[in-house]
């Protein structure tokens, strides 16, 4: 009985190990996540670059990065006269 | 003005424009050197001095452009009807504030007959539309923005009670007038020049009228049409000339902030002061800059 049990767990690790993981997927459900995939990073590169075009003020950060003697003044003001 | 017509100069951006929606949040900043120069209302400038923050003012940001506004129906016809009702300023530290004082006294009225509640100037017009406040009183373009919205009047305009009025100031680090002098000359000129601009004679109108564009969509994040009507009706509303900080403007404001106790002494006008910028930019000209025009000189 033990002999039989070993037996079957042998067999069910040399299958896990060898079958290839896509095996579970068909090949319309493949296509179906790689366009999921690309969505997704697409979506990410496009909020990101957005967000770096309208959120971050490249002027300051060039600014800030320049040595102190070519550094423009920041003058901060509000929208009141 | 000054940023965006010299975008289009030789030397191309003369600094950094940064917008904030408070002075406290400018006091702070200045402070921290995050900024080093700053737009304030001049008592707030005066005060930070006094407290011994290494800034000094070194120009004006224009003269006038603040008013006393009541609800258009409502019941404050007069000064004097203010007698008992909320007035809304932006800061203890303000010019508008000061006004208010000057009016009080120029009506026989003190301090204890009005009620001062600091709000931001953003908020002032719905406080008032909303019956939250009497009246407020706050620079340009808030006026005009109650005004325009059709329930609000102006109960007066400061030049009524201060002739010369001065309200925003700018505002250096000392550390920046001693070791970079030149680039603070830079920064006056071109404001100087932006203010013979604004003032250029036949050209005044469409001048404010294209700056009320460009303003309104990329600086102040407002309508255009509220900063024409602040710029325009009428056209001497807010001016741009003389920006030259003259000492008798602030001792005037000094003697008021100590009378009003917001000040404990009287400071020389040399300790918040350097003339030696507007003096600089005294032989300045008027931008060459219309609507449209891909260079500026």
């Amino acid at each position: 009985m033990r002999f039989e049990v070993r037996m079957k767990n042998e067999e069910a690790i040399l299958t896990s190990s060898f079958e290839p993981r896509t095996s579970n997927f068909s090949r319309k459900e493949v296509i179906r996540l790689r366009r999921i995939g690309f969505g997704i990073a697409a979506w990410v590169v496009a909020v990101t670059a957005a967000h770096f075009a309208l959120n971050v003020n490249w002027q300051v950060l060039m600014n800030d990065r320049l040595p102190e003697a070519k550094r423009k003044l920041n003058v901060a003001y509000i929208p009141v006269t | 003005v000054t940023d965006y017509i010299s975008a289009y100069s030789q030397g191309g951006h003369l600094f950094i424009p940064r917008l904030f929606q408070g002075f406290p949040e400018i006091k702070e900043a200045l402070m921290s050197n995050k900024m080093q120069a700053a737009f304030m209302v001049a008592p707030m400038a005066i005060a930070l001095r006094a407290q011994g923050v290494p800034v000094k003012i070194v120009y004006l940001g224009h003269r006038y452009g603040s008013a006393v506004v009541v609800r258009k129906d409502g019941p404050v016809k007069s000064f004097a009807d203010l007698r008992g009702r909320i007035v809304a300023i932006p800061s203890r530290f303000s010019d508008e504030r000061l006004i208010i004082f000057r009016a009080l006294a120029a009506n026989g009225m003190s301090a204890r007959d009005v009620r001062m509640i600091e709000m931001a100037p953003p908020d002032v017009a719905g406080a008032l539309a909303a019956g939250a406040v009497d009246a407020f009183s706050m620079g340009e373009p808030f006026p005009s923005q109650a005004e325009m919205a059709g329930f609000g009047r102006v109960l007066f305009h400061a030049r009524q009670y201060w002739p010369d009025y001065i309200s925003c100031v700018l505002v250096v680090r000392q550390d920046v007038i001693d070791n970079k002098p030149e680039a603070v000359q830079v920064l006056v000129d071109g404001i100087a020049r932006s203010g013979l601009w604004l003032e250029e004679k036949e050209r005044a109108r469409q001048h404010r009228e294209h700056a009320a564009d460009f303003v309104g969509r990329y600086y102040y994040r407002q309508n255009p049409k509220l900063l024409r009507w602040a710029l325009l009706k009428p056209i001497d509303r807010v001016k741009y000339e003389p920006l030259s900080p003259r000492r008798a403007d602030f001792e005037l404001i000094v003697r008021l902030m100590v009378s009003t106790g917001v000040l404990d002494r009287p400071i020389p006008f040399e300790e918040f002061v350097d003339t030696r910028f507007a003096e600089g930019a005294q032989g300045m000209t008027p931008w060459k800059y219309e609507a449209g025009d891909t260079n500026a000189e």
